[in-house]
């Protein structure tokens, strides 16, 4: 059953639109991964979705974020009055593990202080209740309560400072977990243990996450289902085995063949061209600048909707039958 | 030895820690470590932070002297050399910082960076040929059309174009050896690979030797299969030789822990990797006696705790430091 | 060749200065402070070229001393006369050049030498570390204004006469506090990664010190400047008001003091123009040279100046 809806959402910065006709669902308890490079807006959605956007940004009147979470017919957060989203949907129902999280634990506060001060900014105020569920949940991503929540955030590593916002996103016991890039800047170990830390969470606390993420191959590790996201549109949505088997779109080609399998030598594909900007966007298909095989005509005319190929897997390509064919090959190599 | 362009040999890079009110450690960011980088091959450093390997590459640059040992550039001590000597060696060791924002200067256009170097090496006589110069360097890097990066400050330049600007600092002076210390960590999946291809070519192309420093072992091999690497933990280094061999064949638990650790974009290979290190790594302060795995290795047994290994060869270009070897 | 090469500097530069200029104006408090500087820099000049009228000698008598304004002899005795009888407006216009050298200079030298001992210490550190470190701690110690004053008092008419000696006193400890600072940032800016690419290229110590450490400071520096400026301006004209310095009624300080003691202009009303008008010009300056500091990121961040060139918007247009 549905988690979350999104449809039609859109976001603008000034005048400028980031985010354009995006829809998607999430089910209850499955991991949904948003990929895309920096600038292609999938922290922006996430940022809408708790309406956490700076003051110069605004959603669009038609977009809709239902929130299913609470009863049958779902709550659309994007009308929702903004205290009501503060003291209701935040860090309640839905809650953010933010991107660059490691810098923003507040150096001169005791760990436990960033528990006491998140529980009341949420209304909870029952001291001993904050403690024993924020040692719990510290349990739970396998650090030693006593000894974290008495530490300056200085004194803890990248992975365990990482565990802490984890679990304090999970304070208010929320049934959505977002993710902003949860593994940059972490060793390739580390990374390893806290996705199975993740894992192991999402079993026992009956979560759903969504991940986002540049990384595609963090994905592979990690979702059931991928949106690969560019120039604030989707390009193709399906599940982890569409994608990673049969990726239909151009740039979703492009990106996995960037990141090289041990064992594999050779020179690695590179997309040409640069990230588009927002202000000057091409017509028709925001990504057929770049594009190996961007047919004259209609590609730069006409923007393609998203379509479905199977019951899973959707692409928003005029010639994605030809990636079908050749592959990486459309790279020419 | 004469087809090594960089040597660092037994060298120690101690520093004290003051843990208390009258009490110091030392611990060893570099501990006993011998490697050298041949001429005209790369050279992979792996390791996660706190392995030492950033000092090791700043110990070939000459910015850190060892507390032990010699560190040597075509075969003369680095921190021995007279005046002549060692302006030949500025010129041919350069630079490739992690931090695309924090290693260029925030108030020089592109021209003042490339241009500063080319004047103060004299290498330009007049105009023209500084800013064809330029405009050569900006082309190599792919940054391309040169005048329209020219005029930029480095705000105004995204991650991957700012590291093209330091890639093109590095490479203006032609010289012999580069180190490249986490070039493409900063930035975006989609774009390491074509920085990486840009630097692979150049080398290629000078015939430059590249100290490459990463914990993104699976990038390296964009480098072609005709590469060296040396696997650092804790200062030490725990594993070397040709990158096929290392690759398909890791011998120490580290490298094995570290490859297997690598995501892999095939969802259908999630299920068969586990994690196999026991723990978080120590303290630097805290480095276990013996081996200096010990402590988090599955397989460790009597010997590791007491006695270190030595760094052994186990098979034509394949050595390892590990008493199960 | 050489010419083109020339002239694409001079180009350069005349489209910084301009740039500089047209982002000033978005700040419109410092852009008026940089107005009111001009004019005051201005007159300054036309005094010091000898382009103003002459003094005429002074005149004795109740009637003409601290005489209320009139239209006389227009502009110059808008403001009346000064203690001596002569027109205060011209008077003021005539003390402009020396006080401005003055308090210019003195920032200078203590900017200059701040500057160098805190390069110097910071980055080479070691035992010249120590030693200059010591020197800063002494000089820190010591109590500035007694310094300032002992020094003029103590020093002969002909030397505090001289508008470098004059500086220098008024700058005698003060570029302390700054080398401090400057040290202090040294130390830190020294382990980024820019520098150690400027060691590794191969830059001379000098070049790195001198121009890329100095260059990133050079907001902070220019705002050193300024502020300096201003209490530069402070000593000077308080040490003229405390009667140390050689009696010249074209002292702002002193017509301050004469318009206290003498015109007894905070009892009576004959001196009070004499008064306010001193205190608005001394003011008023100050006011231009601290609105100036906020335009310090408008002048050195290349960012603001190229938004300007660009007529763009400088909204953050950055979704992730």
């Amino acid at each position: 059953m549905k988690l979350l809806e999104v449809q039609e959402l859109e976001v603008f910065y000034g005048r400028v639109k980031v985010v354009s006709g995006v829809s998607f669902s999430v089910e209850k308890g499955e991991i949904l991964g948003i990929a895309g490079e920096s600038g292609s807006g999938k922290s922006t959605i996430a940022n809408a979705l708790l309406r956490i956007l700076p003051e110069s940004a605004y959603i669009g009147e038609k977009s809709k974020v239902l929130y299913y979470g609470n009863s049958d017919v779902g709550e659309d957060l994007t009308k929702l009055p903004l205290p009501v989203v503060e003291k209701e949907v935040r860090w309640k129902e839905i809650s953010m593990v933010f991107q660059g999280a490691l810098n923003s634990l507040n150096p001169t506060l005791r760990i436990r202080d960033h528990f006491v001060e998140t529980a009341k900014a949420h209304g909870l105020k029952d001291k001993d209740e904050i403690m024993s569920r924020a040692s719990k949940l510290l349990e739970m991503v396998r650090l030693d309560p006593k000894r974290v929540l008495s530490s300056y955030p200085g004194e803890l590593s990248g992975g365990m400072k990482q565990r802490v916002l984890i679990a304090l996103s999970l304070l208010l016991n929320p049934k959505l977990v977002i993710l902003d890039e949860p593994t940059t800047a972490l060793d390739v170990i580390t990374q390893r243990e806290i996705l199975e830390i993740l894992r192991k969470i999402k079993a026992d606390l009956n979560l759903t996450y969504i991940i986002i993420t540049h990384d595609i191959a963090l994905l592979a590790d990690f979702v059931d289902r991928v949106i690969v996201l560019y120039a604030g549109r989707i390009a193709e949505e399906g599940s982890i085995l569409d994608i990673f088997s049969k990726p239909l779109h151009p740039y979703t080609v492009g990106l996995l063949s960037s990141v090289p399998k041990i064992g594999q030598f050779s020179e690695p594909v590179v997309i040409p061209g640069s990230s588009p900007d927002y202000r000057r966007l091409p017509p028709g298909c925001k990504f057929h600048p770049r594009c190996p095989i961007a047919i004259g005509g209609i590609c730069d005319k006409q923007e393609p909707y998203l379509n479905s190929v199977n019951s899973s897997h959707m692409i928003a390509c005029h010639n994605y039958k030809l990636v079908e064919e050749k592959g990486v090959e459309i790279y020419g190599r | 030895m004469a087809d090594e362009v960089v040597k660092l040999e037994d060298v120690y890079v101690t520093f004290p820690v003051s843990t208390g009110l009258l009490s110091i450690k030392y611990f060893n960011a570099v501990d006993d470590v011998t490697l050298g980088v041949k001429k005209g091959r790369v050279l992979a450093l792996i390791g996660e932070s706190g392995s030492g390997k950033t000092t090791v590459g700043k110990i070939t640059l000459g910015l850190i002297k060892p507390s032990r040992g010699r560190a040597l550039f075509l075969g003369k001590d680095i921190f021995s050399m007279d005046k002549r000597e060692y302006k030949e060696y500025r010129r041919n060791a350069q630079y490739i910082p992690q931090d695309p924002y924090a290693s260029l200067h925030p108030f020089k256009t592109v021209r003042q960076v490339l241009g500063s170097i080319i004047n103060y090496y004299e290498l330009a006589s007049t105009e023209e040929e500084l800013e064809a110069q330029i405009e050569k360097a900006l082309g190599r890097v792919g940054l391309n059309p040169p005048s329209k990066y020219i005029n930029k400050y480095p705000f105004q330049l995204s991650g991957g174009e700012r590291q093209r600007l330091s890639i093109a600092r590095a490479i203006v002076l032609n010289p012999s050896y580069i180190v490249a210390d986490e070039p493409v960590t900063m930035l975006d999946a989609s774009i390491k690979a074509g920085i990486i291809k840009t630097l692979s070519a150049l080398i290629r192309d000078m015939g430059t030797s590249l100290l490459f420093i990463t914990h993104e072992v699976s990038l390296v091999q964009f480098f072609g299969a005709d590469m060296e690497i040396a696997v650092m933990y804790l200062g030490k280094i725990l594993e070397r030789g040709s990158i096929r061999r290392i690759l398909s064949d890791p011998a120490h638990p580290y490298t094995q822990a570290l490859i297997s650790a690598i995501p892999v974009p095939d969802p259908n290979a999630r299920k068969t990797r586990g994690l196999i290190l026991k723990g978080p790594p120590p303290s630097p302060l805290n480095r276990p006696k013996g081996c200096v795995l010990s402590d988090r290795c599955p397989f460790a047994f009597n010997r590791c705790f007491s006695e270190e290994p030595a760094l052994k060869p186990i098979a034509p270009d394949h050595e390892v430091a590990c008493h199960l070897h | 060749m050489a010419s083109s090469a020339i002239s694409r500097r001079v180009r350069s530069s005349l489209n910084s200065v301009s740039s500089i200029l047209k982002a000033l104006r978005r700040n419109r408090i410092a852009f008026a402070g940089f107005i009111i500087l001009l004019i005051y820099v201005g007159i300054a000049v036309v005094a010091a070229a000898h382009l103003l009228p002459k003094i005429p000698p002074p005149r004795v008598g109740y009637s003409n001393i601290y005489a209320p304004p009139s239209l006389n002899d227009f502009p110059w005795y808008l403001l009346g006369t000064d203690y001596t009888g002569r027109p205060l407006l011209l008077i003021l216009f005539y003390g402009t050049p020396s006080i401005l050298l003055v308090a210019f200079i003195a920032a200078l030298i203590t900017v200059v030498v701040g500057l160098v001992l805190g390069l110097i210490s910071g980055y080479i550190g070691g035992n010249v570390d120590v030693l200059i470190s010591t020197i800063i701690d002494i000089a820190l110690t010591l109590p500035t204004y007694v310094l300032a004053l002992i020094l003029v008092v103590v020093l002969p008419i002909s030397l505090t006469n001289d508008p470098l000696v004059l500086a220098g006193i008024l700058s005698v400890t003060s570029w302390a506090g700054l080398a401090r600072a400057i040290r202090s940032q040294v130390l830190s800016l020294k382990r980024r990664e820019f520098i150690d690419v400027a060691k590794t290229i191969g830059f001379s110590n000098f070049r790195i010190m001198f121009g890329d450490l100095a260059r990133f400071m050079a907001p902070y520096i220019f705002i050193n400047l300024l502020v300096g400026m201003i209490g530069a301006l402070y000593g000077y004209v308080g040490l003229a008001f405390l009667g140390l310095l050689p009696l010249s009624s074209e002292n702002w300080g002193v017509q301050l003091n004469e318009a206290v003691s003498a015109g007894g202009a905070i009892y009576t009303s004959r001196g009070v123009a004499s008064l306010w008008s001193s205190i608005v010009i001394i003011v008023l300056l100050q006011l231009s040279l601290i609105s100036l500091t906020s335009a310090t990121d408008e002048i050195f961040n290349p960012a603001l100046r190229r938004a300007v060139e660009e007529e763009s918007p400088m909204e953050e247009v950055s979704p992730g």
